[in-house]
């Protein structure tokens, strides 16, 4: 027959529950995540491979603010291992990047296209992508988009 | 950010290299050696040479040889070469002093010393030790060889006077007098980082008295070179820091800086009083 | 341009591959043969992050082509570890808390062993002046020199291994 009190038990998980918290509190605990790091098996987002994958490589606005006239895309396009060029036509009905952590309303207008619409806003706004098989050809690709 | 396409040509022999160069030298074709400068441009495509020519694999340009009077240094001998002295007395020393400032280790492993000559930018230091120290550079193409003083190799920022189709083949650096007294100082912001000013100082001590003064100041113009004037104030003259002083002066006047504006200007001539002042201080404390 | 065919000796195995000349060495490494632990930090040769050791110099193998290093030996992070067993510098690594992301370790740890081996007493000073060739984010420097001194220390009263 069990005649402890059942105050008492759970007085005696809680000091155990202490004790083991304490044992750890206020010591340098080893890292679980090193030894991958360390071994170089850590998966990165550049490590990420997988068969037939597409790369995709950005093409920057080069001034500082203007107005887009044109974006030509077609000698890029017909580039050896190039599948798509986009501009924000093609991504249109994507939303702007919103602000975050803000309850101002009526930001909209001042929000950036995930591609330049009208205008650029600073050097190096994404105006263009291209996805090609390989990144060497994706990059040659996006030397020869005319804006 | 990857460079773009490019032929590859690989030579064995210096003969190749040249014939290979001569081909390919009016389409953009350049020689690959250390590509520590030339493959950071290709990744920005900021260049993009048609062809390279490997000469990594030439087993003649890899070697430096001690003569009696010179180094004979190979176009593919790497700046790591300099880290411990190659040869005894002055010049040895001088060289693995200044070799640290280059850049940082795994950079110093592949990038050549002749490969800095060629690319002629303003702060490097090996441009600064062939013009103070008058060596001799070797070229070579189809048409033969002939070799330039420092100061006549050296024409402007990044500019020397090597043909599109000839190659560097060694650099020849006299040696220094035993008992030569010599001083380098250069100032970047940041280990590593390219120089904002630099000055290297040697001269002869005999009776107590300086022979043989060379003052070169580097990274402050489009080239680097000798100041006569600074080295006037101090031949024939016993070394103290009151005539040291006089030297550093008349240096921060003598040089032109590549700077635009007043300010700049005046910045780099206060840089130059200074790193003058202390490498000629560094000849007496020695490093 | 046409593809060379090239065998790469990497942690003492051999890769045959196909690449065009401008392929960098960390490329090959990394996506021809498979071994992503050398990493890419600035691809021109500020960083560090692709540091791996060449015929036991270390270099930065983004500022290289794949093609020049055939019959070289390339050696990388994942040579390290001894049938899984980490060696005395990644050890060394854990115990000092010289990683937090783990991006720019293969690098520190490449250039550390290169510089070890060439030089079992290297001075604090001497590296000091040689770990400040690679960048690193986020531990602020200190335990990673503090992991390298150890370790040094550590294989200067062990017999050779």
């Amino acid at each position: 027959m069990n005649t402890q009190d059942p105050r008492d038990a759970l007085c005696a998980d809680a000091t155990k529950l202490a004790r083991s918290k304490a044992a750890v509190i206020g010591r340098s605990v080893t890292r679980l995540e090193d030894g991958p790091l360390v071994r170089g098996e850590g998966s990165f987002a550049a490590d990420v491979n997988f068969p037939h994958q597409l790369h995709m490589r950005v093409v920057r606005s080069q001034i500082a603010h203007g107005h887009i006239i044109a974006i030509n895309i077609e000698e890029a396009r017909v580039q050896p291992g190039v599948v798509a060029v986009w501009t924000h036509a093609d991504v249109a009905d994507v939303p702007p990047i919103p602000f975050r952590a803000t309850t101002v309303q009526g930001l909209e207008p001042y929000c950036q296209p995930i591609l330049a619409r009208d205008r650029v806003r600073y050097v190096g706004e994404p105006i263009a992508v291209i996805f090609a098989t390989d990144p060497y050809q994706a990059e040659d690709a996006a030397d020869m988009v005319r804006t | 950010m990857k460079p773009s396409s490019f032929e590859y040509h690989e030579a064995r022999t210096v003969q190749q290299a040249v014939e290979m160069l001569a081909k390919v030298c009016a389409d953009d074709g350049r020689i690959l050696a250390g590509g520590q400068t030339l493959v950071p441009a290709m990744a920005m495509r900021l260049a993009r040479p048609s062809h390279l020519v490997d000469i990594n694999r030439i087993p003649e340009l890899a070697v430096l040889t001690v003569h009696s009077d010179h180094l004979s240094i190979g176009a593919c001998v790497r700046h790591a070469a300099f880290h411990e002295p190659v040869v005894d007395g002055p010049l040895g020393h001088l060289l693995s002093i200044v070799v640290r400032h280059i850049a940082h280790l795994p950079i110093r492993m592949r990038g050549t010393f002749c490969g800095s000559l060629a690319n002629a930018d303003a702060a490097s230091e090996w441009c600064l030790v062939a013009v103070t120290l008058n060596a001799h550079i070797h070229m070579r193409s189809i048409r033969g060889e002939r070799s330039l003083r420092a100061s006549e190799f050296f024409l402007g920022y990044m500019s020397t006077a090597m043909e599109p189709d000839e190659m560097l083949v060694a650099t020849h650096l006299p040696l220094l007098p035993e008992g030569t007294h010599f001083g380098f100082e250069e100032y970047s912001r940041r280990a590593g980082d390219f120089a904002q000013a630099m000055s290297l100082v040697s001269f002869e001590l005999r009776n107590g008295v300086m022979f043989d003064v060379r003052v070169g100041v580097g990274a402050v113009e489009g080239a680097a070179r000798r100041l006569a004037e600074a080295e006037a104030v101090l031949e024939s003259q016993i070394p103290c820091l009151e005539c040291f002083a006089r030297a550093a002066d008349a240096a921060a006047q003598a040089i032109e800086p590549s700077e635009p504006g007043d300010e700049e200007r005046q910045y780099k001539r206060e840089l130059v009083r200074t790193v003058v002042l202390r490498a000629l201080q560094k000849t007496i404390t020695a490093v | 341009m046409n593809p060379r065919d090239i065998v790469l000796r990497i942690n003492g195995a051999e890769y045959p591959i196909r690449v065009q000349p401008r392929r960098t060495l960390v490329d090959a490494i990394r996506d021809d043969c498979g071994q992503t632990g050398t990493h890419i930090g600035c691809e021109h040769g500020v960083c560090g992050a692709c540091t791996v050791l060449l015929d036991g110099a270390p270099v930065r193998s983004c500022l290289m082509f794949a093609v020049q290093a055939e019959g070289c030996e390339v050696r990388t992070v994942e040579g390290l570890a001894c049938a899984g067993q980490l060696n005395h510098l990644q050890q060394s690594f854990v115990e000092h808390h010289a990683l937090q992301c783990g991006f720019c370790t293969p690098g520190f740890l490449m250039l550390a062993t290169g510089l070890l081996e060439q030089n079992r007493d290297i001075s604090n000073e001497d590296l000091l002046d040689a770990l400040s060739s690679n960048l690193c984010r986020c531990t602020g420097y200190k335990n990673i020199l503090a992991a390298v001194e150890a370790a040094r220390n550590a294989l200067a009263v062990e017999p050779s291994a």
